[in-house]
């Protein structure tokens, strides 16, 4: 069972669906278990001004998504590559042993915001998995 | 209030009142021993041999022939380790298939670790189904044992058990099924069916958790699994769980009363289900089929979203089912049936499972069906994966 925070974001989802107008697209997926997340951003010089994000994958990352995009939003990008586990760790609420992985997705989803540039532009469907991963 | 339905009744099913109010007794006053030798002890013991009897006449057997355990896993237990380790302490071959509970694939691979054993596992077909014909040309000389389960648990497919039951008696193998989805749904006789050996367990028909039934046709030699004080004729020891079984015992007589008319109300129900759903939503796919599957169960994937999340979805709208596949950041943990079956990861990934019960009512199905179709809709407009249509 998820904690309240994780369960009211996965059932109220914020930010979600495509910024038409957007300056980067971020990917984040996790190979092993095959979710992926989009995020647009609109930026304005180093500051995030909007995120959209789309997600395929279970509930817990779809929440992870919505808690972090809401902190995304007005910081700079710079900003974000300060947070730490612990801080992730608290926006998400208490979590069982099974679930630390939304921590490392929401550290990957600031990870990948603070450095859209490196990140492809293209839109990708779907995250192909490797065989090695799925023999894990 | 907001209304709940459940629709995992293959996970377990509500104790039905008529069983609640048979365990009673055994819970207040009537708490004695079985084995006392004092009328409190003679009215368990006389309680327990009634549930026997009641339990062994569902399923076409002898009293005699029935053994109470705590439960499926150890009814399986006992034959999986028993019949063999009686046979051959090592290097023995055993047939079973693929999408098996794991009560049966643990034990086999424990077998085979441990000693030696080797295991054949049979590919069912695409709907969840095995060839009969698989198990007469995976027989060994050594081969001690044929398991095989009656109902999937996970898609509801059903074995050729009768077929597979003449291979291995006409060959002398001992043919044990994994009843547990079976029994209150279908009929089950064991004696039609040609097993040697068939587990069942309480709470899947109505009857309460930690009691199960092993059926082992007389003469066939076995080893215990548990041994102690000599309750059950020595081959399970430890005090009898008085009111589970005495509860076991009416929830298989009041089965057996729905039996005439339960498969045509689950194939009411379902197909309700299915006309509803496809009235509503496009990109569903059903992994089994009518022909291969009983009514009860429907395992279904929703294209571009996952079976995870909806099922999380669906608990917070108070709709109960259940998936196959859990996500974790370590492991894949992909249903073995699914991928026994054929599916695609994508499909897996996106894999639900409704399991109608014996008080499922229509009302139940079109509601879960307006929580679920909302609920798909939502996933789906925030999904990656592309949607067509």
């Amino acid at each position: 069972m998820y904690n309240d925070i994780i369960c009211e974001h996965f059932m109220n989802p914020r930010n979600t669906g495509v910024l038409a107008e957007a300056d980067y697209m971020v990917e984040v997926g996790n190979p092993i278990c095959g979710d992926t997340v989009h995020l647009y951003l609109k930026v304005e010089g180093k500051k995030i001004t909007d995120v959209r994000y789309q997600a395929y994958g279970c509930s817990a990352s779809i929440a992870t998504a919505s808690i972090v995009s809401e902190q995304v939003i007005g910081r700079e990008m710079d900003e974000l590559t300060q947070f730490t586990k612990e801080q992730v760790s608290e926006w998400l609420g208490e979590l069982e042993p099974a679930q630390q992985h939304c921590v490392d997705i929401g550290l990957s989803i600031l990870t990948g915001c603070a450095h859209p540039s490196e990140l492809p532009l293209v839109e990708k469907t779907y995250l192909v998995e490797s065989e090695e991963a799925m023999n894990k | 209030m907001t209304r709940s339905v459940y629709l995992d009744n293959n996970a377990t099913t509500p104790l039905d009142p008529g069983v609640y109010d048979s365990m009673l007794p055994y819970l207040r006053e009537d708490f004695g021993n079985p084995s006392s030798s004092y009328s409190l002890g003679f009215r368990a013991k006389k309680a327990i041999q009634h549930a026997r009897t009641q339990v062994a006449t569902l399923i076409g057997a002898q009293s005699r022939e029935i053994l109470f355990t705590s439960g499926g896993s150890e009814a399986n237990s006992t034959i999986l380790m028993g019949v063999p380790l009686q046979r051959r302490t090592s290097g023995g071959h055993i047939i079973t298939t693929l999408i098996e509970h794991p009560a049966i694939l643990n034990a086999c691979e424990f077998l085979q670790e441990r000693f030696g054993y080797t295991i054949t596992y049979l590919a069912p077909d695409a709907h969840g189904v095995v060839d009969p014909e698989d198990v007469r040309r995976a027989l060994r000389p050594e081969t001690v044992l044929v398991t095989v389960m009656m109902i999937n648990n996970e898609v509801g497919s059903i074995q050729p058990i009768r077929e597979i039951g003449e291979i291995c008696r006409e060959q002398g193998i001992h043919f044990h099924c994994d009843a547990v989805q079976a029994i209150g749904k279908i009929e089950v006789d064991v004696n039609e069916l040609l097993v040697d050996s068939l587990s069942a367990s309480a709470h899947k028909l109505g009857g309460p958790k930690g009691v199960g039934a092993l059926y082992v046709k007389t003469g066939v030699d076995y080893l215990p699994l548990i041994h102690g004080g000599g309750q059950e004729t020595g081959m399970r020891s430890g005090t009898e769980n008085v009111a589970g079984i005495v509860g076991f015992g009416m929830a298989a007589e009041l089965a057996g009363e729905r039996l005439p008319d339960v498969q045509a109300r689950m194939e009411v129900l379902r197909d309700l289900f299915l006309r509803e759903l496809a009235a509503r939503l496009d990109q569903w796919t059903w992994n089994g089929s009518a022909q291969a599957c009983y009514p009860s169960t429907l395992n279904l994937s929703f294209e571009g979203i996952r079976g995870e999340a909806l099922q999380a979805m669906l608990n917070q709208m108070q709709v109960y089912v259940s998936i196959g596949s859990a996500c974790s950041s370590t492991s894949t943990k992909l249903s073995h049936v699914l991928q026994a079956m054929g599916k695609s990861v994508e499909e897996i990934r996106s894999a639900i499972r409704f399991s109608i019960g014996f008080q499922t009512t229509e009302e139940d199905i079109l509601h879960a069906l307006d929580v679920l179709t909302g609920l798909v809709e939502r996933l789906r407009s925030m999904s990656t994966k592309l949607v067509k249509g």
